[in-house]
């Protein structure tokens, strides 16, 4: 063999060990810690916040609408300890289901879940106190809110709205609590809104941006604070990606003319043979996480590509069937554990640590066979009822 | 009466980390029975609030990726509806011999409506062509 003979075979070696160490690397997703959060409620719904450690969240036992009071929990994650927020309303307001709310040092925000309403309240004492109604012209209102700065919050919604119902179907619009003003709105035209009938989370925001994905093809908007688009991460020809042929639903969306369930029941078929972008969140402030759905791919797996930001051009990291579920041949092994993006009741990621609230509290052992773990589990629930509960992952991307 | 159904379908049977357990919620939908956002995901299928769409869980059959209702929702809160006019703003029974329903009346006029077990059987695919 001759040196330049040599020099090819090994080159070829080398270029089959790497590929072969890239399809093997996976997330890691450790459990850090889990406990329990209380009974559920009738209406099997949970509404939380996160901030710097701090767990919020209420749930309808904790709403009580005759004497117009919410509790809202506030559980200190690191020491586990647990205090409680009672928040009391005017009577001349209706929070008639369980709202989304974000909170801040010195602002709380809710959102009630029948007409997004926004109520604002100011921190005093341990409480917070109603300070009013955001004015906000129905065409604006949004369906979630998050805590950018001490002062300023992020409305947003993508819906494919009933056009009767008067509204955006994609509403980003800057609230400044201390001034009570919207002080930026836009409202991007994204296609196959038709999407957000299905699971979905197509916003993130780090602490100085806010990512938005496109509910089909393979692109994500980040804009500042001020929702001033600043760049776009753009994958033209993904590998393995089955993309949605131009970027439409090839049927009919509007919900004016297709009934919600003929429409949810064609957009199921059609997902199982596209690639999309359901879910975005942001581990820390360079890296962006991007959960795909692939086609006909396994249901226990998703793409999930890893995005380095902090310099251009952005790099990033691909990892095609990413476990989400477990299989009830695998063994539970804490420290690498499937990563559950899909079903927890609220889930967030924050400094790389994923923050993932569940219906229920009958955890697996380390290291039990999963199959195993299930059966106990059916027979643990003839005498237990479900509770809420937390488990708390650290994501590491190798 | 204030007509306002408030009405919550658990289903208990869950698996944690599976996405077998599914979740309905019907909240909102005001006397017209319309709802503002009708979505599915991992686990729930909801109609919530009061605006312009029809729920698809009042038809009888639901379509979500795992299981399918076998009773019309409607005659559930129908029933449930017939018993509080009757009287009996609180109460348990069972709903066509088969579906345990209880329910609880609040002052504004809300009826809270739970069901629980039964009311999903095996996993099916309800397919709109047929």
């Amino acid at each position: 063999m001759s040196r330049r003979q040599l020099f090819a075979f090994c080159s070829l070696l080398f270029l089959f060990f790497n590929l072969a160490a890239q399809t093997e690397r996976k997330i890691q997703c450790s459990l850090i810690k889990q406990f329990t959060l209380g009974k559920q409620s009738l209406e099997n719904k949970i509404s939380a916040d996160i901030r710097e450690d701090v767990l919020y969240f209420l749930t309808q036992n904790d709403c009580n609408k005759t004497e117009n009071k919410l509790i809202i929990h506030k559980i200190t994650i690191a020491e586990e300890r647990w205090d409680s927020l009672i928040i009391n309303y005017p009577s001349e307001i209706s929070i008639r289901f369980i709202p989304k709310f974000s909170i801040s040092n010195k602002y709380l925000i809710l959102i009630d879940d029948e007409r997004s309403d926004i109520y604002r309240f100011i921190k005093k004492g341990n409480t917070f106190v109603f300070l009013n109604q955001v004015n906000l012209p129905q065409k604006y209102a949004s369906e979630h809110v998050r805590q950018l700065t001490k002062n300023q919050f992020l409305f947003h919604s993508i819906y494919n709205y009933h056009p009767d119902e008067n509204q955006y179907n994609t509403n980003f619009a800057i609230y400044d609590a201390e001034r009570d003003a919207i002080i930026n709105s836009i409202h991007p035209d994204l296609p196959c809104i038709g999407f957000s009938h299905l699971t979905s989370s197509w916003v993130a925001n780090s602490k100085t941006k806010i990512a938005v994905a496109s509910p089909c093809g393979y692109k994500i908007f980040l804009y500042d604070f001020k929702l001033k688009l600043i760049d776009s991460i753009v994958l033209s020809n993904p590998q393995n990606w089955n993309n949605l042929p131009g970027n439409t639903i090839p049927f009919e969306t509007n919900p004016y003319k297709i009934h919600p369930k003929i429409l949810i029941d064609k957009l199921i078929k059609l997902n199982d043979t596209i690639s999309r972008i359901e879910k975005i969140y942001f581990l820390d402030e360079n890296t962006l996480m991007v959960s795909s759905i692939n086609g006909k791919n396994n249901k226990n797996t998703k793409r999930i590509d890893a995005w380095n930001i902090k310099t251009k051009p952005y790099s990033t990291s691909t990892f095609e069937n990413q476990k989400i579920n477990f299989n009830n041949t695998d063994t539970v092994n804490y420290s690498n554990l499937p990563i559950p993006l899909n079903s927890p009741e609220y889930l967030s990621v924050k400094n790389c640590s994923l923050y993932a609230i569940n219906e229920e509290d009958y955890f697996p052992e380390n290291n039990i066979q999963y199959k195993d773990y299930k059966n106990s589990k059916e027979i643990h629930y003839e005498n237990h009822d479900p509770q809420y509960s937390i488990a708390i992952y650290k994501i590491s991307i190798p | 009466m204030k007509k306002r159904i408030f009405a919550t379908l658990l289903l208990l049977a869950s698996i944690a980390f599976e996405s077998s357990a599914y979740t309905i919620l019907i909240s909102g939908g005001g006397k017209n029975q319309r709802f503002y956002r009708i979505f599915i995901s991992d686990k729930t299928a909801q109609c919530t609030g009061n605006g312009n769409n029809k729920c698809f869980l009042l038809e009888g059959t639901i379509s979500t990726p795992t299981k399918t209702i076998k009773h019309n929702i409607q005659n559930v809160v129908d029933f449930v509806f017939s018993q509080v006019n009757n009287g009996n703003v609180n109460g348990e029974e069972t709903f066509e011999n088969d579906l345990p329903v209880s329910w609880k009346s609040e002052r504004d006029g809300n009826v809270e409506i739970n069901i629980e077990n039964g009311v999903v059987e095996g996993v099916d695919y309800y397919d709109s062509e047929k």
